[in-house]
């Protein structure tokens, strides 16, 4: 295991480096200047180009950046001057993690109960209960989630704050707007993945044992069919933690979400580059996670891999 | 039950004896189809769901070319009119008459949605299947670069492409595919790899199958299910990606329209004109609905596990 | 059945559990903004404190470089220069008293006895070296440009001159003189402007790049401080007691809160949680208290006069006659905003008044002329050699923000409809919209300008021949002549007369389309008084301002 588990690390910061190289290069194909403005005279261009180091060879400009980078210097955003990307990335990480967070633990366990609760009442009223909610979330973007969830509990009726994220009250509203797609999700994934296991020879041989179905339920239906769920998770929760620019945009968030977009559009090139190697590498780190939890929840991988 | 029998009665044919047939364990493809057919017939729910959808398409399809007004025509007159008999959805901002807008719309969501999600699926299933299945090396390097992909930011991805064929639908599939695959071929790769050190490929294995048919025969069959549930995710998920994108502003060129492009010009008429927001969003909601539930129904129908339960 | 719900309770148990071991570390981080976010209130229930929000967060705080409307209206909270502009009319700032020569070449400053929120003297040396520092290729400022009256200010920029000649010199602590390249009567509204305001050379090489990136990284010369500024959430100010005038100022401080959606602004507005909003345009309809000001931005058609049916002045007025500009207005923005029938915004100053007083103007009709329109564009299609009008397709480009999109989709139909010609509308992303633009790859497109300074050249420059900022290939002798008179001559009146010529040989050779000045609606809380707009330096103005 360990040695599978190195084996795995090392693959990961190759995968990363690739990250890098490869988005290097698209971020400077895309079209378009960050040096913006009407009153763009060449000669200040010049002097923005020069001040960057984008004067220098392309390739010139790669091995400045690496170098930055392993020294942990992501530079100094081209939109936000004076302000370090890693600065900005302190910042606002924080409020998307802590947001994120919040929206996992709603949709992952509300999502799982849902599933369960579906699967084990199959055909029944309680099932379709939950096939709704679950396509209620899964139906209704996020932007109309966020604005209709604003509309409702911030303004008309007024219960919860309109915007912003002072405290956990102000963390209800955004929390359920990001959670409520992956809630969905992860229930229909539970559901199917559940129905799918009850059919597996274990389970009868779990029935033949005669152990209660309580225990058949928990200890080898839930457990085996939480695998799928795990797979899917791992790039979805890496994509919630880093935000999501639309409900951070409509509660007035300041999170890494709204910055992510925001430097595309603006072609902010070391912001974007930051952000997507910090992204990149929280990604890949995710997948390392579920690849090693996935040999651990699931006992004929963890075999196969040791052979 | 009668028209069953009438089936049954055309499938039954003299074939000899044939020794490679009689040692194999395939069974005619053909009518493991025609059983899940007859399955998702049998699902109320599911058929309700079908056919909701098929008037959708021939709605989008059909008004938009029968409709007396554009849609693309503006009126300074008629702005902001709520449902009436003139404007069946009332009218938008500037005057444009929302029954055509949202069918015009339909056709782009509905064509984003469905044909960016099977070709997602097909090529995911085709690259997590291989993954899978073969393991070791191949699965190693297929993995690394699917790492790769996930890890750059699909906005990139999909502004390169929006600018380099020019925004518009084909180029937004083509960005949702580049983006959209990638989920798919994990999903698959991790069942293949449960499904197949299961007894009965090995059984298979044992009995000299080549691998070629365990996959379509054996494999397939077990994981189409739960692809087709995939699918059908990823068919609101194209549909979403594609109104995400019209929220930021890469969507398809106007005046051209999708039920994204709607419901985000709607969203900010919320308090205002609340129509505007909710004609749409019902249109997307009862059509993931409809996806949703016919999606179930597919997959209970394409279980194998579950054939005769009925 | 009791078994399942057992199940479920050992479910719903791991939830839980799941989060309770997971908000803790979260809890704490949030605990402590909640303390921030509190001890703000408790503290403005004494003290006066104004609330507004703006859309997006200030790109840079750094006097020389910033870029902005929103920095710029921080800017000038926080500092001042000579000269104060208010409302388009200049004020003493930090000079308290100044003479211009003869021939309006050179500007002698004499300065008040004023003092930097740290308690050092604000001296001639510091405008001295801000000036510099503009110009100064190594600080690589994207708005260089506006220091172009100053002698030798391009030749700096551009590196064929040493910093040192910059035509500005500080004679002692409190006198400074500027010498100009070309007599520009607007140099005292420009020298308002926070690229201007004085700047502590040790500070900025203490901080180095991150000069100004905190509010404890500078000094603030001006009626307010900045407090704090957390990227992307809020920018505090505060009411600095060393300011000059500080017994005017009223506020105790002020809340900036960055809100992106213009919608969740106004909702926190009727939630009491802002003082100031500015309502979005499909709103405003449901305010009918929202009062109207002008944001001073101006939106035209830019043609790309280099080919085509549009290198053709018959064509280019045809499009301007065919036009309903009236109709453009409600559809597009509700009537919200004002239709323009010239080029130049009114509101800029003019000789006496401002510019629309001195010159009234009206190019084209506000509603179409269908008879003209015919008339310009058969003679257009005879000119060119095409059969129909059908045949022709202009492509305009667009960016993706929602307004100009919509813009779009209304240009296409109402041009389309009156002058039977196709457009195609490009709908791109901004950065790459604006990188089109000044390359020139582009028939058409909306663009817009936000005068810098309330002066009729700030509209007019980019269309000389010669103008590093022409990318439409417009080239038109008479208004080069012109533009090159008003440039030389000394005589104010003669000054804004050449330039009220220019604009009308521009409108009349049809060198773009107007469609629009753009208007804000804004709401402002009862307990606030004394808040003011203006298009230029600021766009919003609360030192004055006062809370019941």
């Amino acid at each position: 295991m360990a040695k599978y588990i190195l084996k795995r690390v090392l693959i990961s910061i190759v995968t990363l480096w690739v990250l890098v190289t490869v988005v290097f290069i698209l971020v400077r194909c895309m079209p378009g200047e960050p040096f913006q403005g009407e009153k763009m005279t060449p000669e200040i261009k010049a002097n923005l180009e020069a001040y960057y180091g984008f004067d220098k060879s392309l390739p010139e400009q790669y091995i400045m950046y690496v170098r930055n980078l392993l020294s942990g210097d992501f530079g100094y955003s081209m939109k936000y001057l004076n302000q370090s990307v890693n600065k900005i990335i302190a910042q606002s990480f924080p409020y998307s993690f802590d947001l994120g967070i919040r929206a996992i633990v709603f949709s992952v366990s509300f999502g799982i109960i849902f599933g369960i609760i579906a699967a084990l009442n199959r055909g029944k009223k309680l099932d379709y209960l939950c096939v709704v909610i679950a396509i209620l979330g899964t139906s209704i973007p996020d932007f109309i989630m966020g604005a209709i969830l604003q509309y409702l509990f911030g303004i008309k009726w007024g219960l919860l704050p309109v915007a912003q994220y002072l405290g956990f009250r102000y963390t209800i509203l955004p929390a359920v707007g990001v959670g409520f797609y992956t809630l969905a999700m992860v229930s229909r994934l539970m559901r199917a993945s559940m129905l799918e296991v009850v059919q597996q020879d274990y389970i009868k041989t779990a029935k033949a044992k005669g152990l209660s179905k309580a225990e058949i339920v928990c200890s080898h239906q839930i457990r085996n069919a939480i695998t799928p769920v795990v797979t899917v998770l791992g790039p979805v929760v890496a994509s919630i933690l880093c935000g999501t620019f639309v409900i951070e945009s409509i509660f007035a968030i300041p999170g890494m979400g709204k910055y992510y977009v925001e430097s595309v559009q603006n072609l902010d090139y070391s912001l974007v580059l930051g952000m997507t190697v910090f992204y990149g590498s929280f990604l890949i780190l995710s997948n390392l996670v579920v690849d090693i939890l996935y040999g651990v929840i699931d006992p004929r991988i963890r075999l196969q891999e040791s052979r | 039950m009668a028209e069953l029998k009438h089936e049954k009665n055309d499938d039954f044919e003299i074939v000899g004896k044939n020794i490679t047939q009689m040692e194999s364990i395939t069974r005619p493809s053909l009518s493991y189809w025609r059983d899940a057919w007859r399955r998702l017939m049998l699902n109320k729910i599911a058929f309700a769901s079908m056919i909701l959808i098929g008037i959708y398409i021939l709605l989008a399809v059909f008004v938009p070319l029968f409709s007396k007004y554009g849609y693309a025509d503006v009126d300074s007159e008629k702005m902001n009119l709520f449902i009436s008999s003139q404007h069946w959805f009332g009218t938008d901002s500037i005057g444009r008459d929302l029954w055509v807008r949202v069918w015009r719309g339909a056709r782009v969501s509905l064509g984003i949605g469905f044909i960016s999600a099977v070709l997602n699926a097909v090529i995911g299933s085709l690259v997590g299947g291989v993954s899978g299945f073969y393991g070791g090396r191949v699965d190693m390097v297929i993995m690394r670069i699917i790492d790769v992909l996930y890890g750059i930011p699909a906005l990139i991805v999909t502004i390169l492409v929006m600018v380099v064929l020019g925004s518009g639908i084909n180029s937004l599939i083509i960005a949702l595919i580049i983006v959209g695959w990638i989920g798919t071929a994990r999903f698959v790769r991790g069942e293949v790899m449960r499904l197949k050190d299961s007894d009965f490929i090995a059984a298979a294995k044992i009995l000299g199958v080549k691998d070629f048919q365990i996959i379509v025969r054996h494999i397939l069959p077990n994981v189409l299910g739960l692809i087709i549930t995939n699918l059908m995710m990823a068919v609101p998920n194209a549909i979403f990606r594609e109104a995400f994108l019209s929220y930021i502003g890469l969507g398809i060129a106007p005046p051209e329209c999708s039920w994204g492009i709607l419901a985000k010009e709607g969203a900010k008429m919320l308090r205002v004109y609340p129509y505007q927001l909710f004609i749409p969003a019902f249109f997307i909601c009862s059509t993931m609905l409809a996806m949703n539930l016919f999606g179930d129904g597919l997959r209970d129908a394409l279980d194998p596990k579950l054939r005769g339960t009925e | 059945m009791r078994k399942r719900w057992t199940a479920l309770f050992l479910a719903g148990l791991m939830a839980v559990s799941m989060a309770g071991c997971s908000t803790p570390g979260s809890n704490v981080e949030n605990e402590s903004k909640t303390e921030e976010g509190t001890d703000g209130e408790t503290e403005g229930g004494e003290q006066k404190v104004f609330r507004y929000s703006v859309t997006s967060d200030v790109s840079t705080l750094d006097p020389q470089k910033n870029n902005e409307s929103t920095s710029g209206t921080i800017g000038y909270h926080t500092g001042e220069g000579l000269t104060r502009s208010m409302d388009g009319v200049v004020h003493p700032g930090l000079a308290e008293e100044w003479e211009v020569s003869e021939d309006g070449l050179t500007y002698t400053f004499h300065l008040r006895d004023a003092k930097y929120s740290d308690g050092e003297k604000i001296t001639a040396q510091d405008f001295e070296y801000a000036m510099k520092r503009i110009v100064d290729p190594k600080t690589a400022s994207q708005f260089a440009f506006i220091a172009k009256p100053l002698e030798n200010a391009d030749e700096i920029t551009a590196g064929t001159k040493d910093v040192d000649e910059l035509g500005v010199e500080a004679v002692d602590d409190n006198t400074l003189v500027c010498k100009l390249g070309f007599p520009a009567p607007y140099f005292l509204q420009v020298i308002s402007m926070s690229q201007f305001y004085p700047t502590r050379e040790d500070l900025v090489e203490k901080y180095g790049e991150e000069f100004a990136a905190d509010g404890d990284k500078n000094v603030y010369s001006g009626p307010f401080c900045l407090k704090e500024w957390k990227q992307n959430d809020r920018i505090i100010l505060e009411k600095n007691p060393m300011y000059w005038d500080a017994d005017k100022v009223n506020l105790d401080r002020v809340e900036i809160l960055i809100v992106a959606d213009e919608n969740t602004a106004l909702a926190m507005y009727e939630a009491g949680e802002l003082d100031y909003v500015n309502v979005p345009t499909d709103a405003v309809a449901n305010y009918p208290d929202a009062e109207f000001y002008k944001m001073g931005a101006e939106d035209f058609i830019k043609l790309n006069t280099g080919d085509g049916p549009l290198a053709n002045k018959n064509f280019r007025l045809a499009l301007n006659y065919g036009l309903d500009r009236k109709e453009f207005i409600k559809l597009s923005t509700n009537d919200i905003w004002e239709p323009a029938t010239r080029f130049v915004l009114p509101d800029v100053g003019g000789f006496e008044g401002t510019f629309g007083e001195d010159y009234p103007y009206e190019a084209f009709p506000l509603e179409e002329d269908q008879k003209k329109a015919e008339e310009y564009l058969n003679t257009a299609l005879k000119e060119l050699g095409i059969a129909s009008a059908s045949d022709i397709t202009l492509e305009l480009l667009t960016s993706d923000l929602e307004r100009t999109k919509k813009e779009a989709e209304v240009l296409q139909a109402l041009l389309g409809e009156a002058l039977g010609i196709n457009i195609s509308i490009s709908m791109i992303p901004f950065a790459d919209r604006v990188e089109r633009e000044n390359k020139g790859e582009y028939e058409m497109v909306v663009s817009g300008i936000l005068p810098d300074y309330p002066d009729p050249i700030s509209f007019l420059e980019s269309w000389e021949t010669t103008s590093p900022y022409n990318h439409c290939n417009y080239s038109y002798e008479e208004y080069d002549n012109l533009l090159q008179k008003a440039y030389h001559t000394g005589d104010a009146k003669e000054r804004m007369d050449t330039l009220a010529e220019a604009e009308k040989v521009f409108m009349e050779d049809g060198g773009l389309v107007p469609l629009q000045f753009r208007m804000n609606a804004r709401l402002v809380s009862d307990k606030v008084t004394g808040v003011t707009n203006y298009f230029s330096g600021y766009s919003i103005n609360f030192i004055y301002a006062d809370v019941k």
